[in-house]
């Protein structure tokens, strides 16, 4: 028995979805059941037991459960601190106040454009811009703190800085993230939105994104996926993170807690970075932010390079080094 | 109303754990998080909605090396403490 606690759980409830966002790494599985109401709550029990305090509930879109505040209530009654993803196209006043009722941590939604039409382009529905937009009024009337995400995709991220005013202006909080991935059905077709070295080094430079270089310490290289997290999908398979298509179990068949020693798990977090052959050397291991699941899914060894991540890291040196180099100048 | 009278209520925008004796409290509306030592950490175990300070205070004097009148003081000081943070509520029938 190992002494990880498994403080947060990423639960995907569904990947039913009123969206065709055409970045989507979400898919569905038409011949597999997702998880019903009665056993979410024995899974809910677990966690409890397990000492898991956070909550996840993502998708596919959650509101489309129709059992979804059943499964959310239940969670909060048994203490648990929520955090709600969800497109926000289904919340309207009725489900805004039940969303209140839970007091979750935040809500977040994410947001491809500040441009109505190209955010509608992207997700393939016309009018959900606006029905996002109006959650998020309904949402902050009830004071409930609401993130608004921004995905950087080669044909959106001239709207960064407006994306980013609409946050402001809306009086929600704003993150961002540039690493499209793989869908879970193993096309690369998302990687097309992905954007490339040149676009890359552009959106951090005329954006002014403030960069890390960290020490160049070996274990920066590695993640803390199954430290104290998990992530379940709706078939109730057990992955270690979102990101690693490692599966460790699935929960029809073993129970959480047997999941969560397992050897399987364990394998993933014995993971040194002697281990990692040609990174622990790299000389842009400090611009580094390494993933195994795209080292997993993309170039085919978890243990090598992760050709988008060494790309990303040439491009952090490339903008950071004539700044340390101006302000050695300086001095 | 006495203060050993009154009963501590938990808060609903509270989530909680125990992990390794000490409580973890997120208070949900204010994204903030407190850990508690371990004799507080029993303290918020044991409230029910029910207890009122005397009976929570003589639970802990029966668990942990402390003079009664001490425990009264301690706990409701706690108890004070975190209905000031919106953690609880500290009321004379132990409703919200």
């Amino acid at each position: 028995m190992n002494n990880y606690i498994c403080l947060l759980a990423h639960w995907d409830l569904t990947y039913k979805c009123n969206l065709r966002c055409r970045h989507c790494y979400a898919q569905g599985e038409k011949s597999r059941e997702e998880v019903s109401y009665v056993k979410a709550k024995s899974i809910i029990d677990e966690l409890k037991e397990m000492g898991c305090l956070y909550l996840v509930f993502s998708g596919g879109e959650i509101l489309l459960r129709a059992d979804f505040f059943d499964i959310a209530s239940y969670a909060r009654k048994q203490g648990f601190a929520l955090r709600l993803l969800t497109n926000g196209t289904l919340i309207d006043e009725t489900t805004s106040k039940r969303i209140a009722s839970l007091y979750p941590l935040t809500v977040e939604m994410s947001i491809y454009a500040a441009d109505k039409s190209l955010h509608d382009t992207i997700t393939s529905v016309i009018g959900s811009f606006d029905r996002t937009i109006d959650a998020v009024a309904l949402l902050k009337k009830r004071n409930l703190r609401v993130i608004l995400k921004f995905l950087v995709m080669q044909d959106n991220v001239k709207e960064f800085r407006a994306v980013k005013s609409l946050a402001e202006n809306l009086g929600v909080d704003f993150l961002f993230d540039f690493c499209v991935v793989t869908s879970d059905s193993g096309s690369d077709t998302p990687l097309k939105y992905r954007l490339n070295r040149v676009q890359l080094k552009d959106f951090f430079i005329s954006n002014g994104i403030p960069l890390l270089e960290r020490e160049a310490q070996e274990e920066a290289l590695l993640c803390s996926a199954g430290l104290n997290n998990i992530f379940i999908t709706p078939y109730l398979d057990v992955y270690p993170c979102i990101g690693i298509k490692y599966k460790i179990g699935n929960l029809w068949e073993t129970s959480l807690r047997e999941l969560w020693h397992s050897a399987k798990l364990n394998f993933i977090r014995e993971i040194q970075t002697s281990d990692l052959y040609k990174c622990a050397q790299c000389e842009v291991r400090q611009f580094c932010s390494r993933c195994l699941g795209i080292a997993m899914i993309e170039d085919g060894d978890m243990f090598g390079p992760s050709s988008f991540d060494c790309a990303v890291a040439a491009v952090k040196k490339e903008v950071l080094e004539p700044k340390k180099e101006m302000v050695a100048d300086e001095k | 109303m006495e203060l050993r009278e009154k009963i501590p209520v938990r808060s609903d925008k509270t989530a909680s754990r125990l992990i390794d004796k000490e409580a973890v409290i997120v208070l949900l509306d204010k994204q903030e998080t407190v850990v508690l030592n371990e004799v507080a950490s029993r303290i918020w175990e044991i409230i029910d909605g029910q207890k009122n300070i005397d009976e929570l205070a003589r639970a802990i004097t029966a668990e942990f090396d402390v003079a009664y009148e001490k425990a009264v003081e301690d706990v409701a000081g706690f108890l004070e403490d975190m209905a000031q943070r919106g953690a609880i509520t500290l009321n004379k029938d132990g409703k919200n």
